[in-house]
């Protein structure tokens, strides 16, 4: 079976250059996964699930390959009619006498929304990434780059590193949690770089396998598996991970959202110099049962051009080693300065922000429509049925702006204004 | 994705979604790509990466 496959998919080519290198073993594993991935997809229409977002506007989740759709009305209509598997005709008839259009206009409608839907349901893969397959190869560094030892919430860990830029892209943010050593960790992780890709192994369980490029997801999964591990709950019960950064009063909390470079990790710090505390900065994991925002230690980081603000705030950052991270073009120092003891609060707001020379502030309300599409491509949303149903939930009973600054006491007093209730 | 709802290209030209809409003027309230946005939420757990494309407002 698996000789016949390796002619006839074109995949070949990822098993050979890019999981050889770790054995048999582990291409079997993969097989079995794209196997099982494929009859999953190839054999079922995928659920939708609609929940409305405003008077005009509905969101739908398409369960199989977990993509959102937002759909104006009139389309949201057809749409509800699809999702009910009710008979083509039937709903060309319906949009016919609905909004009068000719049956023409109205087949011509409901093909268009139907040929909409074919060409975004086609499922992606990446034949790279792994999750989860216990290998009897777990790989044996002689001699890893470094071994570090940290403890978080009482939990310790083993990192070895391979190389020293691997040991780049992620220790700085958990420097400050390091300790000299522990004995008997309770988990082992490494963090592997073979030429051009890079690998975790967590507990001598193969996390996944990425192209270098992408480091930023490796970077993702080792903060996903060291979250999972301080808070004891595996991925299916997170809702969400939000590129964001969050800060809270110790009750309730604001998340900043926007685009990297929008300086929401500044905004961060300068409010943790005024009394704030900081919950987690660029990944920021919400509970699925709760859907409280959950702390992570990780420190800040603070871009170069934000220095010269920050430093008479915390002056340890004139000191703090700086990081040129060559792959995402950014010259950053770490700031590890907030509390780091276990947080779950409820989620207050969403304020999209953006630092704008001489914009003093403006703080305005956002539409529902334009913060949902912000902030689904930027974050990773649980696929699985129950959380993207408290993920809809959740955002949808929350109040969205849009936040653009330059005057910092003023979006500092607005801020905590927001937080009280006082706005 | 982001990509997707700040614009679209057409062979010789580059306009904003926003314009495209325009060009359809009446019929856009009956067409998908007036009145649907497809949202696709990223595959992984992921951290900071190199600014892309900015996004846009997705009905204008």
């Amino acid at each position: 079976m698996y000789g016949q496959a390796m002619k006839s998919c074109n995949i070949c080519n990822a098993f050979e250059k890019r999981l050889l290198p770790f054995g048999t073993a582990l291409i079997i594993k993969f097989l079995e996964s794209y196997f099982m991935y494929k009859k999953n997809v190839d054999c079922t229409e995928p659920e939708i699930v609609s929940w409305p977002l405003s008077k005009r506007t509905t969101i739908f989740w398409l369960a199989g390959p977990n993509k959102y759709i937002l759909a104006e009305a009139p389309a949201n209509k057809v749409m509800e009619r699809i999702k009910e598997k009710e008979d083509i005709h039937s709903i060309i008839s319906f949009c016919s006498d609905e909004f009068n259009l000719s049956s023409e206009q109205a087949k011509a409608f409901v093909t268009d929304i139907q040929q909409f839907l074919s060409e975004f349901i086609e499922p992606e893969m990446s034949p790279l990434s792994l999750s989860g397959s216990k290998c009897s190869i777990q790989p044996k560094l002689a001699n890893p780059a470094s071994k570090r030892y940290y403890s978080i919430y009482g939990i310790s860990f083993l990192v070895e590193y391979g190389t020293a830029e691997i040991e780049l892209l992620i220790h700085p943010k958990f420097e400050h949690l390091e300790v000299p050593l522990a004995q008997d960790p309770n988990h082992h992780f490494q963090v592997l770089k073979f030429g051009s890709k890079c690998s975790f192994w967590v507990d001598g369980l193969l996390i996944g396998e990425w192209n270098w490029a992408d480091s930023h997801f490796l970077s993702g999964k080792f903060s996903m598996q060291i979250l999972q591990k301080i808070y004891q709950q595996e991925e299916d019960s997170w809702m969400a991970v939000l590129h964001a950064a969050g800060i809270t009063n110790g009750e309730n909390c604001i998340l900043f959202l926007g685009d990297s470079g929008n300086g929401k990790s500044t905004l961060s710090a300068i409010l943790l110099a005024n009394g704030l505390d900081v919950l987690a900065d660029d990944f920021l994991p919400v509970e699925g049962g709760s859907g409280f925002v959950c702390r992570f230690p990780a420190a800040i980081s603070v871009k170069q051009k934000a220095l010269e603000l920050l430093i008479p705030k915390f002056p340890q950052l004139k000191e703090a080693r700086e990081i040129n991270n060559s792959t995402a073009g950014k010259t950053f120092r770490h700031l590890a300065a907030g509390s780091l003891n276990p947080l779950r609060v409820p989620c207050k707001a969403l304020v999209f922000v953006k630092y704008e020379k001489d914009a003093c502030l403006r703080f305005e309300e956002m539409s529902g429509d334009e913060a949902f599409g912000h902030l689904v491509p930027d974050s990773w949303i649980s696929p699985i049925r129950e959380n993207a149903h408290r993920f809809i939930k959740w955002f949808t009973a929350l109040p969205y702006y849009r936040m653009t600054y330059s005057d910092n006491e003023m979006m500092v007093q607005t801020i905590k204004k927001l937080l009280n209730n006082d706005l | 994705m982001k990509n997707e709802l700040k614009q679209i290209e057409v062979p010789g030209e580059t306009i904003t979604r926003k314009q495209a809409l325009q060009k359809l003027g009446k019929y856009v309230a009956f067409t998908a790509v007036g009145t649907m946005i497809l949202l696709s939420p990223k595959k992984s757990q992921a951290e900071s990466e190199a600014p892309r494309n900015p996004g846009g407002r997705p009905f204008d």
